[in-house]
């Protein structure tokens, strides 16, 4: 009941959000925004991946481009299936996120089987050519726009949509992971002959981490294709996977909290810097090298910022 | 009651054999100690019997069934637990996460956020479980504490406790005793043997100290370079002439001059 009553607060002061934002904040600064919380869907769920369970991962571009494309396409090739109006527009949007998402999901449980017997770097090649691989194919299928890329693709995506599932990621991987059943994943990432000793199948701790960060990249992925409304392979290429990597290293490992401050901090500071222009990455990378000077665990390390003290 | 067999068990790394023919079994109510000078395949020993490396020869049987071809995490489940030789708590959880750790819930992530009541109740009640070994050794009041904050000794015990959680019918324990000072060896020895009694579970304990196990276990297995070289009483271990002259030289190394 408190958890219902949670949710429809949330979707209710997202919605008032959504309308104050359309009437006073220009779609500039809208789109920042959207791309901000965005990258915090996906540095959130690959910080499971990599800071909860200690999988180094650098495929996390490829899951948001499975899921990107097959949201996309459902939004695209499904829509004279469903009836239009604003409603079932919604509704076909939702659904196609999910699938994205789901999609996402089945490809990260195909990655996840090769980590068994990986680890560290090696772990990290294999889903670099993983991501890159996806990014071929998907350069060869035409029905999604191959080399063009791929346009029309309906805007649904508004900071409602955006937030909800936002909180939804952070609210979901934040509850579970800070659970009873959560704690083998972290117990993997400290000691994994430990946690096998006790009798954790790291095995299956692995995969399932994979597959929720896949699920979770795809859903953002889906929603980044509805806010630009174009996609095309080159955004999804092994940069945009190190720059998540960057987000969550800079958050901290293990660290929602961080993750979120990290990927805000990321996604608005080079909007800021386009006042000094041509020195707008130099600093960027420089502001990146200073901030892992002086806190070397990450902006949060493995600390959290709970407002109230997390379950002991 | 549960038997534990280890039999005719060998592994070679290499052209190294490190642990040749090795035969021992153990009944659920009893406590044995394995010994040997450094490198005598005592850990080896262990990471055989709890999978961690699969044996050249030989099978470790619990209960008539083979336990090998399962993994680590397995075997664990069938009853085996163990700590290790150098400590491996997971430092970045709390003391009572670490026991938490070892409940044998499969993990999963929607349970955590949709909680259906099966898993809160589940989870309640591991909670109270967890508090009562903390008690037990005396940690309940570090319960919230990083585990990689203890104090030396109070990882080890913690270690012991979280190889309990896991409910095991034997329990291997890798040098509990390293690195502590005889008052901590003394209290160590009490714990181990109420906890004996109390779980009433099998007890294979790793020790270089000859002192420390000879008043705490009956039985006593002797390795040197991977064979075992002498079984029996602490007090016919201490005069075998063969455990002698691994321990502390042959006399006919000495006079050579």
């Amino acid at each position: 009941m408190k958890r219902l009553l949670f949710w429809v607060g949330i979707i209710l002061l997202l919605g008032g959000v959504n309308q104050a934002s359309l009437l006073w904040i220009n779609p500039y600064v809208i789109q920042v925004l959207g791309l901000a919380a965005i990258h915090i869907i996906l540095a959130a769920s690959l910080n499971l991946v990599m800071g909860f369970t200690g999988q180094f991962s650098l495929g996390h571009a490829g899951f948001m481009a499975i899921g990107a494309y097959t949201s996309a396409a459902i939004t695209v090739y499904g829509a004279p299936l469903f009836p239009s109006g604003f409603l079932f527009d919604q509704i076909l949007f939702v659904i196609a996120l999910f699938v994205g998402g789901i999609v996402s999901a089945f490809f990260g449980y195909l990655i996840g089987l090769p980590s068994l017997r990986l680890k560290g770097d090696y772990l990290a090649i294999v889903t670099l050519g993983f991501g890159e691989v996806i990014r071929v194919i998907i350069l060869n299928m035409d029905f999604v726009g191959g080399a063009r890329g791929f346009s029309g693709i309906p805007e649904r995506t508004n900071l409602f949509w955006i937030l909800l599932f936002m909180v939804f990621t952070l609210r979901f991987l934040w509850k579970s992971i800070y659970s009873v059943k959560g704690l083998s994943f972290r117990a993997v990432r400290d000691d994994e002959i430990a946690a096998e000793s006790l009798g954790v199948s790291s095995t299956k701790v692995k995969v399932t981490a994979f597959v929720w960060g896949a699920f979770f990249a795809g859903l953002g992925g889906g929603l980044f294709a509805h806010l630009i409304t174009y996609l095309n392979p080159s955004s999804f290429t092994f940069l945009k996977s190190v720059e998540i990597v960057a987000m969550v290293v800079l958050g901290g490992l293990g660290s929602f909290s961080g993750s979120v401050l990290a990927a805000v901090l990321l996604s608005v500071l080079p909007e800021f810097l386009r006042i000094v222009s041509d020195f707008r990455m130099v600093i960027y990378s420089l502001l990146i090298i200073l901030i892992m000077i002086i806190k070397p665990m990450g902006l949060m390390g493995y600390k959290e910022i709970s407002f109230k003290f997390r379950k002991k | 009651m549960s038997t534990l067999s280890i039999q005719n068990i060998s592994v070679t790394f290499g052209g190294l054999t490190a642990v040749n023919q090795v035969s021992f079994s153990l009944q659920s109510s009893e406590m044995m100690a394995v010994i040997g000078p450094n490198g005598a395949g005592k850990t080896t020993l262990f990471n055989l019997i709890t999978g961690v490396y699969s044996p050249s020869g030989g099978d470790v049987v619990l209960d008539e069934k083979s336990l090998l071809h399962y993994r680590p995490d397995q075997i664990n489940r069938l009853g085996l637990a163990r700590t290790f030789q150098n400590i491996r708590l997971f430092p970045q959880l709390t003391v009572e996460e670490n026991i938490l750790v070892a409940n044998h819930v499969v993990p999963g992530l929607w349970q955590g956020f949709i909680r259906p009541f099966q898993t809160l109740k589940e989870e309640t009640q591991l909670r109270i479980e967890a508090a009562q070994l903390l008690s037990l050794y005396g940690l309940s009041a570090q319960a919230s504490a990083l585990a990689g904050s203890l104090s030396y000794g109070e990882q080890r015990k913690l270690e012991i406790l979280r190889a309990l959680a896991t409910k095991p019918k034997f329990l291997l324990l890798d040098e509990p005793a390293a690195g502590m000072n005889a008052s901590e060896k003394n209290e160590l020895a009490g714990l181990i043997r109420k906890t004996q009694e109390q779980f009433n579970l099998g007890i294979v304990l790793i020790e270089h100290d000859m002192k420390f196990v000879m008043n705490l276990v009956p039985r006593i297995l002797v390795l040197d370079y991977g064979v075992t070289i002498a079984e029996g009483s602490p007090k016919e271990i201490s005069s075998h002439p063969k455990v002698i002259e691994a321990y502390l030289g042959n006399e006919e190394t000495c006079n050579l001059k």
